[in-house]
């Protein structure tokens, strides 16, 4: 064996035996991208279930909560939960859907998992209201204030026009961030989806609307980008959003839309409302910052009717 | 071989009085909706606000004088917090030093017959002056404010005034015990029963060896050894007497015929015909049909000032011929915007937060009735202001930029977006208002993020019923896409 050959392989064995030897979650990951990310399909679109039903079909295609969320690890869970507003009227996430997600990340070995949203209503009376308060209480998340400024550190973002903003801690601190929102019309933005929702993990949200709506929501993905987006279609507010108000605003899509790629999430759920792809601003800013593909023929979709 | 008497009695009052002091003390520093159920017992709880809601026939107010005329001040021996409070101070005052008997100023008697007639004419000011429960209410109101808000931010005119107020009753009540109780109008009217009551608290003279414990055991002053003598119409039951009693001459019972105080009693005829002229005035003043002449004053007077009344008020002659000032509303409301800001009654302050649509607290809690309870649906179409649109100032026509916040937190979709075609721009939307529907929640003004905002609140004198939720089909996004596919993409 010449001596360049005998290098070449003792590196290669060395690799090879390093990747047995790491740390078992790195490990993990380490296998898990090299075998299957290509085998999970980038976006899980279902219909004609409870919202949970859904999930838990969605989640065995995108590989299980493991993949997202690993032992001992800190997770927020960010549904809406901004309006004081009961169930059948769907201005907030389906409170069966967080606490099932929640479950997941507890199953899956999470130590902790924060539920919060800076809310519009008053905090108690929306979280109660939304009755995600008692999804909460069942599944042994920890509900995180956030209705004080104290609950929040300023961050830089620079973003197109947001320079610095005011983070909520739980959210600094966590591992992992899977958003929950609740697909809906949005008189200002066109669409309430994944990315509008995390505006529920800022302080100074009405700051949103003076420096400009749109770019902002886009912007705050420089501070973080959900792991996993898991959409609520089940109750649809189709005009007069993002409160309602009324059951005649409300279509029953009884669908749910699962992806790691907040843009891709956000192109289809825009497109259940009968928005065209790139029509939404927001959407088509965070695609063009790089944080997620909004050509849907780029992907491979997964489309389940139950 | 101990001979004190009541022992158990007297433990049984001090947790009760205690616990109630406690509760009441709670519900004013904790703003939550938990405690929503407490804090609407333990107002109704209360004789004047509930004389005022439902006169002589209200629960609170029968089973008051009932008991005080078989069994004495049981009301205030343990349901007053305000009484409590001072009995407290008093006890931490007298480790450094007791005072002995106080005889009290006729002048007295004034206090409830005034409050009486002002009731009678729609004012109930002295009422929200004398009442305990007002009081305490204002009280725990400005210490609660002071220490939420730091005590530059809290301090209003008449935030002061309650602080002052308390102040003073506090050091008085450190230094002579229950002071206030003497001039109570609710204290003056249940005396007035507590002395012709069977049971009450009695001195066998014949026991007694004059040792002067009692008298200064007792947080009323009420007690004369000389004379050998108990005021029974001042006595609120705290068993304190009977507790330092070396002889046991001192026991709260029927008297069992013992030689007790009979000569003392005679002389003080005049006294007791003016206790019950005097209770006859207040629960008279409380219960006969009212007057408006004072209170449509007040609103003239206050019709100057912009204040916006809490959802349920109705008018101001209305509200303030019932408002006592007690605070319990502006301590219930989840986002703190009642506030006694120019004036001691709570109205609306929009610079903390928007009045939440599907809450009615301050309604519940009225324990007067100035604040009328209001189901949700009724609350949904109650107009307490009227919002005014400045389009001019709104950053959709100032910037082109989106926002929609205004319309965002509509709850009768006063406000909604429509395609802003004029600015070029697709997909950019502008808000349109429907007067007709506004209720003056002050929820556009509150996250309006224009320099100046582009929302005025205004106040309206009646309030009035709106339509209620505007339909609005006009569809921006059409209803069901994608047509028969499952999934449009």
């Amino acid at each position: 064996m010449e001596r360049r050959e005998f290098i070449k392989r003792s590196l290669a064995l060395g690799v090879g035996v390093g990747v047995l030897f790491l740390p078992k979650g790195m490990g993990r990951a380490v296998r898990r991208a090299g075998a299957a990310e290509e085998a999970f399909p980038d976006l899980v679109a279902l219909k004609g279930a409870a919202p949970e039903a859904m999930f838990d079909r969605g989640m065995k295609e995108l590989g299980g909560m493991g993949r997202f969320v690993r032992k001992g690890q800190t997770v927020v869970v960010k549904p809406n939960m901004s309006w004081d507003t009961r169930q059948e009227l769907a201005s907030n996430t389906s409170p069966s859907l967080v606490a099932r997600v929640v479950k997941h990340c507890l199953d899956a070995g999470a130590k902790k998992v924060y539920v919060l949203d800076h809310s519009i209503e008053h905090w108690e009376n929306s979280r109660e209201g939304s009755g995600i308060g008692d999804a909460i209480r069942s599944s042994g998340a920890v509900y995180a204030p956030a209705e004080r400024e104290r609950y929040y550190q300023d961050v830089p973002v620079n973003g197109g026009a947001l320079a610095r903003t005011m983070v909520h801690e739980a959210l600094l601190e966590s591992d992992v961030l899977i958003s929950v929102p609740v697909l809906k019309h949005h008189g200002g933005a066109g669409v309430s989806i994944s990315a509008k929702n995390l505006m529920g993990c800022v302080w100074s949200r009405w700051d949103y609307h003076s420096k400009g709506l749109q770019q902002c929501i886009a912007d705050f993905l420089r501070v973080r980008k959900p792991d996993l987006n898991v959409v609520d279609a089940y109750r649809v507010i189709t005009r007069n959003g993002p409160r309602g108000g009324s059951p005649d605003d409300v279509a029953a899509m009884g669908s749910l839309i699962l992806s790691p790629d907040i843009v891709a999430a956000d192109t289809a759920g825009s497109m259940m409302l009968g928005r065209k792809q790139g029509e939404i601003e927001h959407i088509r800013l965070s695609a063009a910052a790089g944080f997620g593909e909004m050509d849907l023929s780029k992907l491979k979709i997964e489309r389940i009717v139950l | 071989m101990t001979s004190r008497r009541n022992t158990a009695a007297r433990w049984v009052r001090s947790l009760l009085a205690l616990s109630v002091l406690v509760l009441f003390a709670l519900v004013f520093a904790l703003p939550t909706r938990r405690w929503i159920e407490t804090r609407i017992v333990l107002s109704a709880s209360q004789l004047s606000p509930s004389l005022l809601r439902g006169g002589i026939l209200a629960a609170a107010v029968l089973l008051a004088l009932v008991s005080s005329a078989i069994a004495g001040r049981v009301y205030c021996s343990f349901l007053c917090p305000l009484g409590t409070g001072q009995e407290l101070l008093w006890r931490i005052g007298a480790l450094f030093r007791r005072s002995g008997y106080i005889a009290p100023w006729r002048v007295r008697y004034a206090v409830p017959v005034v409050a009486g007639l002002g009731l009678l004419f729609g004012l109930p000011l002295l009422m929200a002056l004398s009442d305990p429960f007002a009081i305490f209410g204002r009280g725990a109101r400005g210490a609660v404010l002071v220490a939420q808000e730091g005590l530059s931010a809290a301090l209003s005119v008449p935030v002061v005034a309650f602080l002052v107020f308390s102040a003073v009753l506090a050091l008085l009540a450190l230094l002579r015990g229950r002071r206030f109780c003497d001039w109570c109008p609710v204290g003056i009217t249940l005396g007035a029963l507590a002395k012709i009551a069977p049971l009450g608290v009695h001195l066998d003279a014949g026991r007694c060896v004059s040792c002067g414990r009692c008298e200064r055991a007792c947080p009323m002053n009420c007690i004369r050894v000389a004379g050998k003598a108990i005021e029974r119409d001042r006595c609120v039951l705290c068993l304190s007497c009977t507790g330092v009693c070396p002889t046991g001459a001192i026991a709260y019972g029927s008297g069992g015929g013992a030689a007790t105080t009979r000569g003392v009693e005679r002389r003080s005829f005049l006294r007791e015909a003016l206790g019950f002229l005097a209770g006859a005035v207040y629960i008279g003043g409380g219960s006969l049909p009212r007057s408006d002449a004072l209170s449509s004053v007040v609103e003239r007077r206050t019709s100057g000032r912009s204040l916006v009344l809490p959802p349920g008020a109705g008018d101001g002659r209305h509200f303030f011929s019932r408002c006592i000032s007690c605070q319990a509303c502006a301590s219930a409301c989840p986002v703190q915007i009642l506030q006694a800001t120019s004036v001691p009654q709570p109205t609306v302050d929009y610079s903390k937060g928007y009045c939440q649509f599907n809450c009615t607290e301050c309604g519940r809690v009225c324990p007067t009735g100035a604040i009328r309870s209001l189901t949700v649906d009724e609350k949904h179409r109650t107009r307490i202001a009227l919002s005014e649109l400045t389009i001019g100032n709104c950053v959709v026509t100032n910037k082109h930029q989106a926002c929609g916040a205004c319309a965002e937190v509509c709850p009768t979709h006063a406000l909604h977006m429509v395609p802003y075609e004029a600015s070029g721009r697709p997909g950019l939307t502008i808000p349109v208002f429907d007067e007709e529907y506004c209720i003056g929640c002050g929820a556009c003004r509150f996250v309006c993020p224009a320099t100046p905002i582009a929302f005025a609140i205004a106040p309206v004198g009646e309030q009035s019923r709106t339509p209620g939720v505007k339909e609005t089909h006009g569809g921006d996004v059409p209803a069901l896409p994608g047509g028969d596919a499952d999934f449009p993409f």
